[in-house]
């Protein structure tokens, strides 16, 4: 959802805003989001890291969206989520990421093994129950849902953003934003980096890559000033 | 906690006595084996689990209000907090446990689970057996006000010729059947289930009738044709064309050659599909994620509240009910708010919450809206309150042998709850053309 905040931003292009960075770009051309909202198979004309991607917003669009679904349009029916801890810890482990759902690394983090192939790595079970325990002890959790139903702009869709953009795939996110795509959606890429490793929670999983990715991708900009 | 935690030994053995003494009992019931055996079955709930109940909806940790001064982001909380506050007060399960207890209920095991029914002959002894399907979020308490009226229809101005011998049972899952531990409990096993338990009731002969999920199950029923299956009624048709669900599907416009019904009916689908859809999604991809309908009173409460109908989500009759007051122009036709809570407390006390949700799992999503090509007896009723209103066009298309189509005035998707004498009716004209 940060992204959607930094992407708008990017939209609104206020003078002071120099450039961004995401992690989660928007970058599906608008005949992939119709073939993908008809379910259509892919299409022949997709190299392999489209293909990749394509295949990758299938299963996400017809099996791991369903919170998104029900937090976009009726986010004041889950009053679950303020009256039951366990239930508000379940939705919200409930996430997925690129490798499946819940998000491996999260549950490899909570279990204390790794799950999948995908160890925890920088994440702990504390650090996951600390966020859980934030949601909680503040009762926002429907407010944050509320933030969905809000929400109109569709994250992964490209946007045709024209201020300075640097970009930063990490391989474990939703989909792997192919270069080609990424390129059309952002006139000015100023930056576009596939990281060794991270999923959907890239800053909290690899705080020393990500911040790497950051460092990088901001620097053109610092350069042009 | 297991269903026969409710089994009262003593209540049992007096029910069983007064069941045969009535004739209650089918005439060939089967009791052979102890597995096939069909057992009276009553209801008592311990009264630390109503106090527990209780309790828990009075600790609710509630959040804030709605945004919006409408129903457009959810239940609303003035709505929810109404709701608790009488639930955990002055309602009384005790009262909706003595009306089922007073009916005659059974349990008898098929395909390895304990299947829940109520089975209530009529005196007419040609009556034609039927077996109604409840729906979700709903259970045989839905089908309450509609035993005497298709079991003794004299008693409401009706034929004697119209009578039925009447079983409703509970879904797998659902009210006091077993709940499955493992998966295959789709609607054509539930199916399947439905047609033994009709045979072990020794009924040679028989129709079934279904709503939402009931229809899914009734229309497995006519797939599969048993011999003895005549006929199927539904209130919930799947109807959409394929070619029109598919320009649903990838936002192209509709043809334009719909005609009107036919193009309101698309627009009622769309509208659905776009914003009150969302509990069906959730329930068909992560059923198991859903711990608040077990854990929380007031959270599964507003979950199972929040279906939607074709006029609005909740749907209107329910939130009339509830409120005590006509919605949107819409009142509570018979459902009380009673009612509204008999059949959560049921869900809440049977825990069956999850259970009940992990059939549109097994479902794998299908949308009972989508045209099934039945080529089976069917009769359908439209309520003109349903989520959509199935054209007679596309009810022709989609059931060959449509024996029987009628749109009536009132009643929405819980129609034989909301409209009991009308969807009485509605069961009585759609099965006439097959009575012997």
């Amino acid at each position: 959802m940060g992204a959607g905040v930094t992407a708008m931003m990017a939209l609104q292009a206020p003078p002071e805003l120099l450039g961004f960075h995401t992690n989660f770009p928007g970058t599906i051309p608008p005949d992939i989001a119709k073939a993908l909202q008809s379910n259509d198979p892919p299409s022949s004309s997709l190299s392999a890291d489209e293909r990749r991607a394509y295949e990758q917003l299938l299963v996400l669009f017809a099996r791991r969206r369903a919170y998104a679904s029900m937090m976009g349009t009726r986010p004041q029916t889950l009053y679950s989520l303020t009256d039951s801890p366990v239930s508000l810890a379940a939705w919200m482990l409930d996430h997925g990421d690129g490798y499946g759902q819940p998000a491996a690394v999260i549950m490899s983090a909570v279990i204390g093994h790794t799950v999948n192939g995908h160890p925890a790595d920088d994440l702990t079970r504390d650090d996951i129950i600390d966020n859980i325990t934030l949601y909680w002890l503040t009762n926002t959790a429907i407010s944050a849902a509320r933030f969905y139903w809000d929400t109109h702009f569709n994250l992964y869709n490209a946007a045709n953003v024209a201020i300075p953009a640097a970009v930063s795939v990490f391989p474990g996110e939703n989909y792997r934003a192919p270069r080609s795509w990424t390129e059309r959606a952002y006139q000015k890429l100023i930056y576009f980096h596939e990281a060794e490793k991270g999923g959907h929670f890239a800053a909290w999983e690899q705080p020393q890559l990500f911040s790497e990715e950051l460092r990088a991708g901001f620097r053109p900009i610092r350069k042009a000033t | 906690m297991s269903r026969s935690r409710y089994l009262d030994r003593r209540t049992v053995l007096a029910a069983s006595a007064a069941a045969a003494a009535s004739s209650m009992m089918p005439a060939q019931a089967q009791t052979g084996t102890t597995r096939d055996a069909i057992r009276s079955f009553q209801i008592n709930v311990p009264d630390a689990d109503l106090a527990e109940l209780r309790r828990r909806i009075k600790a609710t940790r509630w959040p804030d209000r709605e945004t919006v001064s409408d129903e457009s982001q959810g239940v609303q909380l003035a709505t929810m907090q109404e709701l608790a506050s009488y639930w955990s007060t002055d309602y009384d399960w005790r009262k909706c446990e003595a009306k089922l207890n007073a009916l005659p209920q059974f349990v008898t095991e098929i395909d390895g689970l304990d299947i829940h029914f109520i089975h209530v002959r009529s005196k007419h002894e040609n009556a034609l057996p039927l077996i109604v399907t409840h729906g979700w979020p709903g259970s045989v308490i839905e089908q309450l006000k509609i035993i005497d009226p298709l079991t003794n229809p004299t008693a409401y101005g009706a034929s004697a010729s119209d009578a039925f011998h009447l079983v409703v049972p509970s879904i797998p899952g659902y009210g006091f059947s077993a709940r499955p531990t493992t998966t295959g409990w789709d609607p054509a096993r539930i199916a399947r289930a439905w047609v033994v338990l009709m045979r072990r009731l020794g009924y040679t002969r028989f129709v079934a009738q279904g709503g939402d999920v009931g229809a899914f199950v009734s229309h497995a029923m006519a797939e599969q044709a048993p011999p003895e299956l005549i006929a199927i009624h539904v209130n919930f048709p799947g109807t959409l064309p394929a070619d029109i669900g598919k320009s649903l599907v990838s936002g192209d416009p509709p043809p334009a050659t719909l005609s009107a019904d036919e193009k309101r009916a698309y627009e009622q689908v769309k509208d659905f599909r776009a914003t009150h859809f969302a509990y069906a999604l959730m329930m068909s991809t992560r059923p198991q994620t859903l711990y608040g309908l077990a854990d929380s009173p007031v959270g599964m409460a507003a979950w199972l509240f929040d279906h939607g109908d074709g006029w609005g989500q909740p749907a209107a009759t329910m939130t009339s009910a509830v409120l005590g007051r006509t919605i949107n122009g819409h009142s509570a036709g018979d459902v009380t708010r009673d009612d509204v809570l008999d059949n959560i407390t049921l869900y809440w006390l049977t825990n069956t919450a999850i259970s009940a949700a992990r059939l549109y799992w097994e479902n794998k999503g299908k949308s009972v809206i989508n045209a099934v090509n039945l080529s089976f007896p069917a009769a359908v009723s439209v309520f003109p309150g349903e989520i959509y209103r199935a054209p007679r066009s596309w009810a022709e298309r989609a059931y060959p042998k449509l024996i029987y189509y009628n749109e009536v005035d009132k009643g929405g998707h819980f129609a034989a709850w909301e409209q009991p004498q009308l969807f009485s009716q509605e069961v009585r004209a759609g099965f006439r053309p097959v009575r012997t």
